[in-house]
This record gives C-alpha cells, sequence and structure tokens, in this order.
C-alpha cells in the first residue's frame, strides 16, 4: 500500500501562517503516525530504561519531514503539536479500553493493559485529561508546559524553547500545575482520583 | 477562579517554595495580608506539592510501557517453551524480551529472546532474519554471540542463544568509570566482530551499547546480529533522501536506534556496512564521553543528521582523549559515508594502534610484578621501610632547597611536624630494626629525642593540636589505639583512645588542626571496602564519614584510607583504592556527602599533604611499585592536572607540610635492584660470590634465560618506565623489546624462543600480553575487569599458564597464545605457575600465608594437587625455578642468611647452594641457564631511606 506522502513540512509552515485546517490536518497526521510509533514502542522497546518520548517524536518528525533542513519554528511548532498528540493517543487508548470493559469483550487492543493503571501513581489519565482541560481555562500556557513535560517528555529546557519563555518561568509554572493537578486529582471521585 | 486571581496564587506560591518548608506557612500569612481566599488556596496547593514531589515526573508514554511490560514478562516466568524453561527475564532488547532458561534436555543455561508478533508476521522477513541471524553466528567468531536454535514453540517465535554472564555495555557506560584503555578494548573487540560480519558480507544495522554484552571474563559478546532484518523494508521499498517513508508498511519504521543510526539509514535509504561503523563511532564517542556525540537537545537539534554538523571534540569532554582517537571518531562519524572508514578492517588497525600509542601521554606509570607485590601496594607504607642501609640524596633546585634531615642506619618514617614547624616527630626502626618508635626531631639539631620505648610497635606518630604533645597508634590486645607522649620526652604515656580492632594497616590516621576530630581508616570485614571514620577525642562519638563507592566492587576494592584534615579542618582528603595497584586521591567535608575525586591517575597513591592554604594537595604516587619509585606530585584541591615536584626526587614518599607552609618533608629511599649471577654446579654448592650481571641506576627484575640459554629477557624501568628488555647470557648486546609507556613486567619466553608473554598494566588492571622476540606490537592476550598476572608457557608453547582473580581468588588459570577463552587450573588458590621440563605436572604458588603455603603440583592433565615444599618463603614467591630433578628457590632466612637453596624432588631434602646478598620481596624471579651452570636472581643495592626536608618550600 502506498499513497501520497503528507507534507509536513508545508503543513508547518501554513499553520503557522494562520491556517487553521493545516493544523488539523498536521494533527492528524502527527497522530497516525506517533499512534503507529507508540504501539511499536511500547511493544517492543524496554519502556522504563530507553523509551524516550522524545525519541519516538523526534524519529516520527524524521519520518514526516522530508528534508534535511527544516526551520527553527517548524521544529518548534512540531514538537508542541506532539505533545497534545501525545496526550490524546494515551487519553484516547484508555477510554477505548474503558469501553471495551464495560463491553465484557476480552479483545486485546494494543496499548490498553499499559494504559490503564499506572502501578506506580495509580494516576487515572482520563482524570487528568479532564483536570488539564479545567487547568487551560484559567492558565493556557500551564496547561501547555504539562502537555510538553508529562505527555512528550520534554526537559526544562527543551520545554521553555519550545514555548519561548525562560527556563525559571517554566520550572515555576510546571511546580504551581503539578500541585494543582494533584489536589485535583485528590479531590473528583470517591476516595479520589489517586489512591 | 478568574486568570487574574490565578495569577496572584501562582506568585504566593512560587515566592512561598523559596522558603524553607516550616517557614512557609508563616510566610503565606503574611503575604496573603488578610485575605483569606488566597491564603487557602496557596496552602492547599502548597500541601498539595509537599506531599508528592515525584508526582509526574515520569512521562506518561514511559509510565505506561513499563506498565505493560511488567505485566507480560511475569506471566510468562516459570512457564515451559518445548524444552526451554523460564527462570527469570534478564533484559530487553531491541526487539524483544529476553530470558535466563534452562534448556532441559541439554540441562545447560540459554538466553531466550522472545520475538514480539507483530515483528514475526511477515514469513519473508522472517526467513531474511534467520538467515542472517544463521550467517553471523556461524562464523563462530569469539565476539558473535553464539545462536543455539530459531525456532517456533507455543507460537512463539523465538532465539535461543548462549548465555553471556554479564552486563551490557549501556550498565558498563552508566556506571561511569569506563576507562580510555577498557574503552578501546571494547571498541577493538566490537571492530573484530563487525570485521568478521562485514567480510561475511553482513551487516548488522543496529550497533548500539544494549546490543553489546561484556562477559564477565572481559569477552565482548555483539548481540542480535540479523535482528534488523525484522523490521527492515522490502528493496523495492526502500526510497532515497528526497522521498517520504510514511505508510510503506505500518510496522518499518527507520530502522535503528535515535543516535546510533547513520544519516543515510535515518533517511530511509539503503545501508551497507559502513552504517556499522558509524554507529561503531557514536559507541566510542559515547565510551569516552558519556555523552552522544549529536545528542543535545532534541528540540532544538533535531536536525542532527545534517552533514554539517560536527560533534564536539573528546577532548572537550576529557582532556585526556588522545589524538589517535579522535582521528578515528571523526572518521567513522563522518556524515557523508564515502568520507568514512571504508573498511572495518581500517578502523579496527586504528583502534589497535591508538592502543598502542596511547598510554605515552599518561603521566603516572602502576607497577606490579606479581602476587605479593600487590598485597604490598596495601600495606606499603608498612613494609617498604624494613629495608636498611645508606642512601643518596638527589637533586635540589636553587629557590626550594633540599636538605637531609635523617641519615642513621635503619629507616624512618615522616609523622609530620610540630605545629611552629620546627619539629618533626617520625618513627625508627633503630640500626638493627628490632623496635619501631617514635623520635622527635628539632630541625637544625644533630640528636633526635626518643620518646617511646615499649617493645611494641609505634606508628603513624602525629602532633597534638596544642603542639605539647605526640600522638601515636600502638596495636593492643584491644586493637590500634592512640597512645600520647609528651613532645618534650620523659614524660609518661597515656591512652587518648581507642580506634578498634577492624583498624587495618598502616593505622594512617590524623587529628584536625582544631583538636575537634581523630580521622582513621575501618575495615569492618575482609570483603568490605575500608571507610574512614571520624571520632572525638572528647566524646569518644564515632561516624564513618566515607561508603563504599557505589560505581566500585570487587575483591580487591580496598576502600578509603589516609585521611588528612584540610588546615582549616572543614574537609578530609584521603586515598581511595579501586583495586590493589590503582587509587586516586578524594576530598570529603567533614559534615559528610559525596567525596570529590581529585586525581584520575588510578595509580597506587600512597599518602597525601594539604599545603597551608589549603589551596593544594601534594600526594606521592608510586609509579614504579616494587622499587618504591615514588615521586611527589601537586594538584589543585579544586581540581586540576596534577604536576611533579620537580625539586623532589623519586623514591620520594610520605609528604607533609608544615603550618607556615614552608617546609615539606618527605621520606626518600633509593632503592637500586640488580640482576646478578650465582655460578653453580648442579646442585652443588657454589663457592664463588655472586657477581652483577645486568645493572643500570634503576631496577632490572625478573630474569629469564632463553630455552636455548643463550639470551636473557628481563624488566626494566631504565627508560623511565617498566618494560621489557633482552640482552645475551654475558649481558651484552642490549635491547629494549617494548615501549608501552605503562608497566610490562614478568616476561616469559616461549619455547621456541621466539616469542615472550608478559604481564602490562594499564590502568586499574593487569593483563597477560605476547610479543615477538623480533619486535613489533604486542598484542593482549586476556582482558577483562580483572588481574592476569606473571605468564609462563607450557612446554609444548599449546598454552600460557597465568594466575588470575576473576573468580574472586587468585587461581592458575590457561588460555592459548593466540587468545580464546581462559580456562581455569587450579581450584584451591594458586599463581606463579610453571610446568615441569616433561610437561607433566604443574608447578605453583599457594597459600601465600598458613599451613598451604608453599610450592603445589598438579598433573597438566588433572587430578589431586599435591605440596611439594612448604618451607618456601611467600614473601619471595617469585624466588623459585623448576628443574628437571628439583626445585631452586631464595631462602631470606637461611641459615647463612639469604641463600639460594635446591629442593632434590627425589630425596625430599633442601641444601644450599649459594649464599647470596639483601634480596627484594615480592614476585621478582630467578632463571636457571639450561645447563645448570648459573643462576640468576636480583639483589638490593643502595637500599634505604631517610627524611628529607625542602626548605622554602613554595
Amino acid at each position: 500500500m502506498t499513497r501520497s506522502p503528507p507534507n509536513v513540512t508545508e503543513l508547518l509552515r501554513n499553520w503557522s501562517d494562520g491556517d487553521k485546517q493545516a493544523h488539523e490536518k498536521l494533527f492528524q497526521v502527527v497522530y497516525d503516525e506517533l499512534h503507529r510509533q507508540a504501539a511499536r514502542y511500547l511493544r517492543t522497546e524496554h519502556a522504563g530504561l530507553s523509551l524516550q518520548t522524545t525519541d519516538l517524536i523526534h524519529e516520527a518528525y524524521l519520518r514526516l519531514s522530508n528534508q534535511q533542513h527544516v526551520e527553527w519554528q517548524n521544529r518548534l511548532h512540531f514538537f508542541a503539536i506532539a505533545a497534545t498528540v501525545m496526550r490524546r493517543i494515551l487519553v484516547d487508548h484508555v477510554r477505548e479500553r474503558q469501553a471495551v470493559k464495560r463491553g465484557g469483550s476480552d479483545i486485546r487492543l494494543p496499548l490498553e493493559e499499559a494504559l490503564v493503571v499506572l502501578p506506580e501513581q495509580n494516576l487515572d489519565f482520563v482524570a487528568l485529561d479532564e483536570a488539564l482541560n479545567r487547568l487551560a481555562k484559567i492558565d493556557a500556557q500551564q496547561s501547555q508546559i504539562v502537555e510538553l513535560r508529562f505527555f512528550s517528555g520534554l526537559s526544562v529546557e527543551e520545554t521553555a524553547q519550545v514555548l519561548g519563555v525562560s527556563e525559571r518561568t517554566v520550572k515555576r509554572d510546571w511546580n504551581v500545575a503539578k500541585a494543582w493537578l494533584r489536589r485535583e486529582l485528590t479531590r473528583s471521585g470517591p476516595g479520589g482520583a489517586l489512591a | 477562579m478568574t486568570p487574574e486571581q490565578w495569577h496572584r496564587v501562582k506568585e504566593v506560591f512560587e515566592a512561598a517554595l523559596d522558603h524553607a518548608p516550616e517557614e512557609r506557612s508563616a510566610f503565606v500569612d503574611q503575604a496573603c495580608a488578610g485575605d483569606q481566599g488566597l491564603s487557602s488556596e496557596v496552602t492547599s496547593l502548597l500541601s498539595s506539592y509537599e506531599q508528592e514531589q515525584s508526582f509526574m515526573e515520569t512521562p506518561a508514554a514511559a509510565l505506561a510501557a513499563q506498565s505493560l511490560i511488567n505485566e507480560e514478562s511475569a506471566a510468562l516466568v516459570g512457564q515451559q517453551f518445548g524444552h526451554y524453561q523460564i527462570v527469570r527475564e534478564i533484559g530487553r532488547g531491541g526487539m524483544g524480551v529476553v530470558y535466563l532458561a534452562q534448556d532441559v534436555s541439554l540441562d545447560r543455561p540459554v538466553a531466550l529472546k522472545l520475538l514480539p508478533k507483530h515483528l514475526t508476521s511477515d514469513p519473508n522477513r522472517l526467513r531474511r532474519f534467520e538467515r542472517e541471524a544463521r550467517a553471523a553466528s556461524a562464523l563462530n567468531h569469539h565476539n558473535i554471540l553464539t545462536i543455539y536454535e530459531i525456532a517456533k514453540l507455543d507460537g512463539f517465535h523465538f532465539i535461543a542463544t548462549e548465555f553471556v554472564d554479564g552486563v551490557t555495555l549501556r550498565e558498563r557506560i552508566k556506571s561511569k568509570n569506563l576507562e580510555l584503555s577498557e574503552t578501546l578494548n571494547i571498541a577493538e573487540q566490537i571492530a573484530s566482530a563487525l570485521v568478521a560480519a562485514h567480510d561475511a558480507g553482513i551487516v548488522h544495522r543496529d550497533i548500539k551499547p544494549e546490543n553489546v554484552m561484556l562477559r564477565r571474563d572481559g569477552y565482548i559478546k555483539v548481540l542480535d546480529f540479523g535482528l534488523a532484518k525484522l523490521t527492515e523494508q522490502q528493496t523495492v521499498e526502500r526510497v532515497n533522501a528526497s522521498a517520504a517513508i510514511v505508510g510503506t508498511n505500518t510496522d518499518t519504521g527507520v530502522m535503528g536506534t535515535v543516535g546510533y543510526m547513520s544519516p543515510e539509514q535515518a533517511r530511509g535509504e539503503s545501508v551497507d556496512h559502513r552504517t556499522d561503523i558509524f554507529s561503531l563511532g557514536v559507541l566510542i564517542y559515547e565510551m569516552v564521553t558519556g555523552l552522544m556525540p549529536f545528542e543535545r537537545n532534541k528540540v532544538a537539534d533535531i536536525t542532527v543528521l545534517t552533514p554539517e554538523l560536527e560533534p564536539p571534540p573528546l577532548a572537550q569532554y576529557v582532556p585526556e582523549a588522545p589524538a589517535e582517537l579522535q582521528l578515528i571518531v571523526s572518521k567513522a562519524l563522518n556524515q557523508n559515508r564515502d568520507e568514512r572508514y571504508q573498511a572495518t578492517t581500517e578502523l579496527l588497525t586504528d583502534l589497535k594502534s591508538a592502543t598502542s600509542k596511547r598510554s605515552a601521554k599518561k603521566k603516572f606509570t602502576a607497577r606490579r610484578f606479581g602476587l605479593l607485590a600487590a598485597t604490598l601496594v596495601v600495606v606499603v607504607c608498612g613494609l617498604w621501610w624494613f629495608y636498611a642501609s645508606s642512601r643518596t640524596v638527589k637533586s635540589s633546585l636553587p629557590a626550594m632547597k633540599v636538605v637531609p634531615l635523617t641519615s642513621s642506619a635503619g629507616s624512618e618514617w615522616v609523622g609530620g611536624f610540630s605545629p611552629d614547624g620546627n619539629q618533626i616527630a617520625y618513627v625508627w626502626t633503630d640500626e638493627k630494626e628490632n623496635n619501631i618508635d617514635v623520635y622527635v626531631k628539632q630541625i637544625g639539631v644533630e640528636k633526635s629525642l626518643r620518646l617511646t620505648s615499649d617493645p611494641r610497635a609505634d606508628f603513624c606518630p602525629v602532633w597534638s593540636p596544642d603542639g605539647q604533645s605526640v600522638a601515636f597508634v600502638r596495636y593492643t590486645e584491644a586493637g590500634a589505639a592512640i597512645f600520647i607522649v609528651p613532645a618534650s620526652g620523659g614524660g609518661a604515656e597515656r591512652k587518648l583512645l581507642t580506634l578498634g580492632s577492624d583498624v587495618p594497616f598502616p593505622p594512617a590516621w590524623d587529628w584536625s588542626p582544631d583538636g575537634k576530630f581523630i580521622a582513621f581508616t575501618v575495615k569492618a570485614s575482609k570483603d568490605e571496602p575500608s571507610k574512614i571514620f571520624l571520632v572525638s577525642p572528647d566524646t569518644l562519638a564515632r561516624h564513618p564519614l566515607t561508603a563504599s563507592a557505589e560505581n566500585l566492587s570487587g575483591l580487591d576494592y580496598v576502600g578509603d584510607s589516609e585521611p588528612v584534615f584540610s588546615p582549616d579542618s572543614k574537609s578530609v582528603a584521603f586515598i581511595r583504592q579501586s583495586s590493589l595497584v590503582s587509587a586516586d586521591v578524594y576530598i570529603v567535608p567533614i559534615t559528610g556527602g559525596e567525596p570529590r575525586r581529585l586525581t584520575f591517575e588510578n595509580t597506587p597513591v600512597t599518602r597525601v599533604a594539604w599545603t597551608a592554604d589549603g589551596r593544594e594537595i601534594i600526594f606521592s604516587a608510586t609509579n614504579n611499585l616494587f622499587a618504591h619509585h615514588g615521586s611527589l606530585w601537586r594538584v589543585p584541591a579544586s581540581g586540576g592536572a596534577p604536576e611533579r615536584l620537580t625539586v623532589v626526587g623519586y623514591d620520594a614518599v610520605f609528604p607533609s607540610i608544615s603550618r607556615r607552609g614552608n617546609r615539606l618533608a618527605y621520606v626518600q629511599g633509593s632503592g637500586d635492584y640488580n640482576i646478578y649471577k650465582i655460578e653453580v654446579f648442579g646442585a652443588t654448592v657454589s663457592s664463588n660470590p655472586p657477581t652483577k650481571l645486568i645493572a643500570s641506576t634503576r631496577n632490572d627484575v625478573s630474569p629469564q634465560f632463553s630455552p636455548d640459554g643463550r639470551r636473557i629477557v628481563f624488566g626494566s624501568d631504565r627508560s623511565g618506565s617498566p618494560e621489557i628488555w633482552m640482552c645475551d647470557s654475558d649481558g651484552s648486546n642490549l635491547i629494549q623489546v617494548t615501549s608501552l609507556n605503562k608497566a610490562a613486567g614478568t616476561p616469559r619466553w616461549s619455547p621456541d624462543g621466539q616469542q615472550f608473554a608478559f604481564d602490562f598494566f594499564e590502568g586499574r588492571r593487569g593483563h597477560i600480553y605476547v610479543t615477538s622476540t623480533a619486535g613489533g606490537r604486542p598484542r593482549p592476550i586476556t582482558m577483562g575487569d580483572f588481574d592476569d598476572i606473571v605468564p609462563s608457557w607450557s612446554r609444548n608453547g599449546q598454552w600460557i599458564y597465568f594466575a588470575s582473580n576473576r573468580t574472586g581468588v587468585y587461581q592458575v588459570w590457561r588460555v592459548h597464545p593466540e587468545g580464546g577463552e581462559a580456562v581455569q587450573v587450579t581450584r584451591q588458590g594458586g599463581g606463579l605457575a610453571f610446568e615441569s621440563f616433561d610437561g607433566k605436572y604443574l608447578y605453583y604458588v599457594k597459600g601465600w600465608e598458613g599451613p598451604t603455603k608453599g610450592i603445589w603440583r598438579v598433573p597438566v592433565e588433572g587430578g589431586e594437587e599435591i605440596q611439594v615444599l612448604d618451607s618456601f618463603h611467600s614473601e619471595n614467591d617469585g624466588d623459585w625455578a623448576v628443574a628437571d630433578d628439583g626445585l631452586y628457590f631464595i631462602n631470606p632466612e637461611g641459615k647463612d642468611g639469604v641463600t639460594m637453596e635446591f629442593f632434590d624432588f627425589a630425596t625430599r631434602k633442601v641444601r644450599q647452594v649459594g649464599k647470596l646478598g639483601k634480596v627484594p620481596i615480592g614476585t621478582i624471579g630467578i632463571t636457571v641457564s639450561p645447563d645448570r651452570r648459573q643462576i640468576l636472581y636480583v639483589q638490593i643495592d643502595n637500599d634505604g631511606q631517610d627524611i628529607m626536608l625542602v626548605e622554602n618550600f613554595h
């Protein structure tokens, strides 16, 4: 099967020029690619040790961009999109899994086991996603920092570059956002979403 | 909440974080100035923040994958697939989980890699993988993992391979103490595997640290040849740089691992062997610097593969990285594959040449001639001064003036300056070397004042902080204890405190200038590294100051010792000995914490001293252990490159600096080991005195006659570093055989007289090397993170025996002269082996103390070992030689002093064959000419040491 390649660079350029449609297309392309790769990685790579979300995004980018010389701005945009996409991928899968569970089906989804319960922290992705939406309404930048740090796995320095803010700002916003989210998750639901 | 309110909450929250947790509440009250809503919001966030700081710090995808893998893995353990019983998970490679399994039919352990289903769904790719994996395994190369079986069982595709007992290179790199020599060694072995594979037309495509195993015996195994075939795209699907690679196949991707991929591989182009060369280049770069050459910031540098990008030079991170290695890395990492190494053999050749050249740049050398000498490092400050005689004073420079402070017969040991800098406390063995006591010397006054006369030995004198007394260590029934005696003499001794029975020898210790603490060394058990402890002389409360280093291990990780307080009493400098021949200087604040490593020389360091301003550390590093050829070095306490203190000559140890800083005292010895010849007639008594045969102003040791008796090979440091030398049997026609600039020793001829085996010390470890008598580059026969020492050839030339501590204790091992796997020969300890003339028995030394000590033998074909000679002195463990009817050996305590003796196999009697002069202890070696007319041995000329003083030190 072959299909004509989406020109990511072009889409990125259009998007930064204010083309809303370009953003949607881009999102879809990146989503498909990351989704495929995430599935591959989760199945094959040694997660706790060597899985780097940034590697994954990096690889997706290499595959999606045909050029070796891509403008700096485009790379930053790409990471910003990828962070949102990563969030969607992970949260969608939890929802899928929950739906399957309710339907009593025994179908194994590619990521299901991975994404439902995170044993380390018993973190509920769906609740986190909703809390993050609420945070975005009060402070959009903070919500974006969480996406980049947590869902894309970017460092403080990298996050600062993508957003064009100082590292100090990222550190501070990250701290307060974590405190806020943790509190929100503890409050939600009986006994809280956090065990 | 409005964005404005939220902004205010954030402000107060952030400001509160700058305060200590216990102060935050008060701060919030103040900052909110009565705004209850704000205050409660911030307080609630702070409480949430303080409860769990690790919250969300692990990226989501990693959490998810971790969870998935843990579940899968747990489900398989204990299950049986065909004839494989899964024991436990041992790792995860690029493409699948690896388990340790037991092959129940062959009763052997195997590594079982289960391939994920989505990778094995395409039969064509599976076939290509199998073909390539089998082809690589069939090369039978010792650096390529052997595959036992590739099959499908219970629906799972799996690969069963040899089980490698070791760690991945990834783990090794993480532990962060890879030395350049080891890096080169590992790189060479990987390159060697790649040469074999590339010659057979096999490209690995995924060379990375996870795919390289380091076996415990030092062998490198490259894993997963062929596996890349499983994810490879069809040839027809391959695309060039300008085409897209999206959507060709859902499972395919850019093969390889980001960071190790060659640019052409990242672009999805077809690859050849030069992609492996690139990946190996990345790997070498990472081993040297700990960093990826192209990895900086993935967001900023996502175009890592642009051709113009060059990684920072190695020297930017590792100043001592040799230029040859930089050239190798640059050439391997060229973005354009036509500019890279075109053949892997070229890369291998360059790596080998870098190995032999690289040592020239190192400043220090470590040296050991054998087992006992190794033990000597541990107790070097305890043993070396037992030798007495005259001494010679060496060099001086105009600015600083070196003057002898003591010159008595017997040996002295510096204990330090009085606070006013005018007196020195030291210990002296007395003329007859009978009793070790504490003395005080007033500078400029001829006669010393004796402070102690107890029949027990008194060690390590240190002035009390008030300058009124001298404290020293004496071993009592309760263990080592610090005693104190008035410095003016004549006063009564009193015990200050007991250090305990777990204080190793030498009991080097120090008293902080402010008087508050005493630092000393504790070795709690044989198996634990020693640690520095602090004890308060007032309250006697004690606590450990250092802990065992996480990155060091092994039975010969000796630990920390020789603590010395900084002039401000706030820090302690000490020595951390990572192996028997390897130590470095560290500094730790007295409040504790992780010690800071100050030197990176991996050489025997014996003692440190602070300069008066606390800005520099002077330390003595022994570059030539058997002869105590230490010299003094200075290094900034804040870090930097050590410089040799040239005003002081060689053989300088135990530096001590006065509080005003203008005087430096040290001990200078000037041992000179020379090779002597004693004429014998078989096993009959020789009446001729020994004569000097091979001599230099430096040390000449370990002589061995060639099999035809016409030449002699020996070790000498006359060129500056211990090297192998060769001459005719009359001492003429001298040739330097090696120029390794490190420490080569105990040379042994091959039976055909064409080659030598010797041990070579570089960095922490010693290994066996072989070189041709005609010259050429020596090649390593053994490798690994342990010591292989004192080789000897079997009579048929098929084996080289050597001693190795690879099992934790020294045993005799043997290995083919061409390399390959070493085979353990002895089981109950042993070393320094020689085969009997008929090649039937192996004689060796074992049991360095206790009833098992002596020379033993075991049939070469295997069998029971028996003790041959129990009266052998293990201090002179190298000083024996096998003849067809008996053993020659040196008895340092013979009835006529030091004697050459002969043990007759037939009569089991020992008789004296000659009287010798003073011989050194250690694995020095003797040799008997094939006609049994001459025995060569090593004698000490000019041994002795005295305290020297550098006036106007600065």
